[in-house]
């Protein structure tokens, strides 16, 4: 009988270590709520258990990544101009602090990238003159950082195919982009079961067009 | 045994049932408007929640003990409080308070019109200057399609509410800009001297502004040079008028602008209708470099310079004898050098030093007399801001201006030295989002007129519902009198102007509705003594009082972008020769104006047109006993412009027309008599209509590539 609960504790414990932290469950629970967000509460809440990890967790940069990247959807979701600008700057605002843990990552470059592009386009008349070369500037440093990671491509890419034709974009010269953000998306493997992955379907779907 | 399993189960269970809590509760704002999305969580554990719909939120977790429950929520103060958990239920009623923030926060906008690409009062941007028909890419000329402005087009500058054009003054990156129109030519405006795009923001005041600014009665215009430029490109510009062409290099640090223009008006001139006899149009040339450097991580230094020549003759009626023509020509010569730095010592403290000379001269033949004018201006400034607290800060600066004059007439000659000292310290104090206050003092001390005044300045701003707000402002103005009457005679105390300015502005997504009333009250002017004409002394006075309306929309018709300004001016003065108190020559009562942008997508195209009225204005009229009571005919303009921006073999290119005063109506800005009074002539614009057209081509932008 000792033996077996012996073995039986030993296995829960055992087992705990071996498979996931609380920190692991978290961020897959979280990276589950997210894809799965219906609606703007939903992925609010995504956002928001994000911040809590984050938060008991500070040495981590994928909770605030994933915050920020949640902040992008719900301002998305927004109709409003304003709540739009707030919630990319929310994004933004988690993009420094996971600069902060970890300087020269890839992944939070093509997000800030995204956010800057978003925060743009919402008031593209006065902003783009003066930021998008910024923005872009910011991918490129992400494309440089992991020549692997389809993300910079494809937000850049998917930039380019909204911008006016007679600003250098349309679908014509983002065409490039987005087969080259297709091709790494085809071969790419994340380091683990907590890296980003998302952005293949939307580049697909602007190749079909 | 089965029974010993069934009690370690059941130990376990109930152990996990205690160690559970359930918070619950509903998150407010400070009027009790819900809150959705609110993040409501233990602190340091995951368990948390998101507020709904109705505010409410509700979690359970297994965290024990004394911890703190945080309450997250963007555009709002964080809420912590510390709670106990021992398994027993938990409801809070938790009240957020509202973050002062830039974006939420009251701004001052009494006689402010904020002008910029990054501001969040901004009203005009440089794009929005340089496709405003009738201003032809001019800063000037756009300002004056702003309630408060006159439609001035026989002097240059800004005629705001009742001040001329004397009483306006220029500041680039914060430094007085001495002559900030080219050469000044009898009856014709002219031009400002900088381009629209090599600003980033404007802060034009009509009114009561900060107690940074010194010498300016009615009006000061503060243009905020860009930073480091974007890329490197090459812009070359072909016009009716010239030929114009930059290079701009963009390094890690910093970046260099050069640019040189040759300008000639005669091929333009010899085709479009002139009713001035022009015996030498218009030629110039400008040179000018900008240089940006980043110094450190918050700092950027700024240097321009600019070189400009010009000749121009024309033949202008002789002032004494109207009846005859003299020849005018003028030769000018003008430098400027402009730098200013800026530096954050650190998160409260920024470090504003500038540095400013400029030189201006001019050889003018009037028949076969001569006039030499030269003017020196040197311009040191420093300034301390501290912020403290969400937003306010508190700044302390002082200033130095040393302007020199010397004017020659047939060799005849005499010069002024013109230092003036200047300290100031105010501060932007924000109560909390809703209530900001400015108040600030400015000590000005004139030396050749032994002159010391202390000018207090203070503004309110209180923020209303629904994205509306009022502002009051008040200040007090110093002015020396201008250099011709310093020349001879030094026995003066400063000019000045009480300003009271009410605003009331609506901002709200792309609409913006402003209405402001001031009244103003002018002291110690420059009063011809009515015994001894050749004396002057500071008994002159005066009053403007009025409103100003402007509307912009940039969103209730698709592609369009319009604007409304209405200004009603009642100003009364008696200053100068004025025989009694009457209305100035410079000062229409009610002026309007419509601007309207449109944007054809599928064409590239914009067309922009603007209509301006004026009210007829007061002239002098030796027949009638009542002095300055005849008024011109109104003042009609009609003007357009379009721009097509085409992509040309992969280069960014812009063509570009304008026509101004399109139907050639017959404006007359005033008349000038002979000295019987038998005869008079109507002064009237260079030329009933303008043209031009320009190709602006840029190399090396692949832009958004």
């Amino acid at each position: 009988m000792k033996t077996f609960l012996m073995i039986t504790v030993l296995g829960l414990f055992g087992f705990r270590a071996l498979a996931l932290t609380d920190y692991e469950a978290g961020m897959l629970k979280g990276i589950e709520m997210l894809s799965k967000a219906k609606n703007l509460q939903e992925t609010i809440d995504a956002g928001n258990y994000f911040e809590r990890i984050a938060e008991a967790n500070k040495s981590e940069w994928l909770p605030l990544y994933y915050a920020a990247y949640a902040s992008l959807n719900v301002g998305f979701q927004q109709t409003k101009v304003e709540l739009k600008d707030e919630w990319y700057q929310k994004g933004l605002s988690y993009i420094n602090k996971a600069k902060d843990i970890k300087e020269n990552e890839s992944e939070i470059l093509s997000l800030e990238g995204y956010l800057k592009l978003m925060y743009i386009s919402n008031d593209a008349m006065k902003r783009a003159p003066s930021q998008t070369r910024e923005a872009i500037g910011i991918l490129e440093k992400a494309k440089a950082l992991n020549p692997n990671n389809p993300r910079p491509w494809f937000i850049h890419g998917q930039n380019t195919y909204y911008t006016p034709e007679f600003y250098g974009g349309g679908a014509k010269n983002a065409l490039p982009l987005l087969q080259k953000a297709k091709a790494l998306y085809d071969s790419f493997k994340p380091e683990n079961s907590l890296m980003p992955v998302w952005g293949k379907g939307g580049c697909e779907k602007l190749l079909e067009h | 045994m089965k029974k010993s399993y069934l009690l370690i189960f059941l130990v376990f269970s109930a152990f996990s049932i205690i160690g559970q809590t359930n918070i619950s509760g509903i998150v407010l704002g400070e009027k009790s408007d819900t809150i959705i999305g609110a993040n409501v969580f233990i602190k340091g554990a995951f368990d948390g929640a998101s507020t709904n719909m109705n505010g409410k939120f509700s979690f359970s977790t297994n965290e024990k003990g004394s911890k703190f429950l945080v309450v997250r929520m963007i555009g709002y103060e964080e809420y912590e409080q510390a709670i106990a958990l021992d398994g027993k239920s938990l409801i809070f009623n938790i009240n957020l308070k509202e973050k002062i923030n830039e974006l939420n926060a009251v701004v001052i906008t009494a006689g402010n019109f904020e002008t910029g690409d990054v501001k969040k009062i901004a009203v005009l941007n440089s794009i929005d200057v340089a496709t405003t028909a009738g201003a032809t890419a001019d800063i000037f000329g756009a300002l004056k399609t702003l309630p408060g402005t006159q439609p001035a087009g026989e002097e240059s500058g800004l005629f705001v509410r009742g001040g001329d054009a004397s009483e306006s003054k220029t500041f680039f990156d914060g430094m007085l800009v001495n002559k900030p129109f080219t050469s000044e030519l009898p009856d014709i405006a002219q031009r400002g001297r900088f381009s629209a795009f090599m600003f980033k923001g404007t802060s034009f005041s009509t009114g009561a502004y900060s107690a940074q600014y010194g010498q300016a009665l009615s009006s000061t215009m503060a243009l905020e040079s860009k930073d480091l430029a974007e890329k490197t490109k090459s812009d070359i510009g072909i016009m009716s008028v010239g030929l114009d062409a930059t290079h701009t290099h963009r390094f890690e640090n910093s970046s260099i602008e050069v640019n040189a223009g040759y300008y000639n008006l005669k091929p333009a001139f010899s085709i479009i209708h002139q009713n001035t006899e022009w015996t030498k149009e218009p030629e110039s040339v400008n040179t000018n470099a900008n240089y940006r450097l980043r110094t450190g991580k918050n700092g950027l230094l700024k240097f321009y310079a600019n070189y400009e020549q010009s000749h121009i003759g024309l033949k202008s009626e002789d002032f004494n004898d109207i009846t005859k023509l003299v020849n005018y020509d003028i030769k000018s010569k003008n430098i400027l050098l402009n730098s200013s730095w800026q530096q954050y010592l650190n998160d409260t403290w920024k470090l504003n030093a500038g540095l400013s000379y400029s030189e201006d001269e001019n050889h003018i033949s009037i028949n076969s007399d001569k006039v030499i004018q030269n003017e020196k201006a040197l311009n040191a400034k420093l300034m301390l801001t501290h912020y403290y607290g969400k937003l306010s800060d508190v700044k302390a600066g002082i200033e130095y201006i040393d302007l020199k004059n010397n004017e020659s007439y047939n060799q005849l000659s005499h010069e002024i030295d013109n230092p003036v000292f200047a300290s100031f310290i105010e501060t932007n104090y924000f109560i909390n989002s809703k209530i900001a206050i400015r108040a600030g003092v400015r000590f000005e001390s004139a030396e050749i007129i032994h002159s010391n005044d202390i000018a207090p300045r203070i503004s309110l701003a209180y923020k209303l519902e629904n994205a509306s707000q009022l502002s009051f402002g008040f200040g007090r103005f110093y002015q020396l009198p201008n250099d011709k009457y310093i020349f001879d005679k030094q026995d003066y105390s400063f000019q000045n102007a009480t300003h009271y300015v009410l605003n009331y502005q609506y901002q709200k997504n792309d609409r913006n509705f402003r209405i402001e009333a001031y009244y103003k009250d002018y002291d110690k002017l420059i009063k011809q003594n009515s015994l001894e004409p050749t004396l002057f002394d500071n008994n002159g006075y005066g009053y403007a009082q009025g409103f100003d309306v402007f509307y912009r929309d940039t969103k209730t018709l698709r592609n369009t972008d319009f604007w409304i300004s209405y200004s009603f001016l009642d100003t009364k003065r008696n200053y100068l020769n004025y025989p009694k108190e009457a209305s100035p020559s410079f000062a229409a009562k009610h002026v309007a104006n419509f601007v309207y942008k449109y944007w054809i997508n599928s064409l590239n195209t914009s067309i922009g047109a603007t209509y301006t009225y004026a009210s007829g204005r007061p002239y002098f009229n030796p027949n009638n006993p009542d002095f300055l009571s005849d008024r011109t005919k109104e003042y009609h303009d009609f003007s357009m412009n379009f721009s097509y921006l085409k992509s040309i073999a992969g280069h960014f290119t812009i063509v570009y027309v304008s026509v101004e005063n399109i139907f050639g109506i017959n404006n007359v800005y005033g008349y000038r008599y002979s000295p019987d009074g038998n005869v008079r002539k109507a002064i009237l614009p260079s030329a009933p209509r303008s043209i031009f057209v320009g190709i602006f081509i840029t190399f090396g932008d692949e832009k958004y590539k």
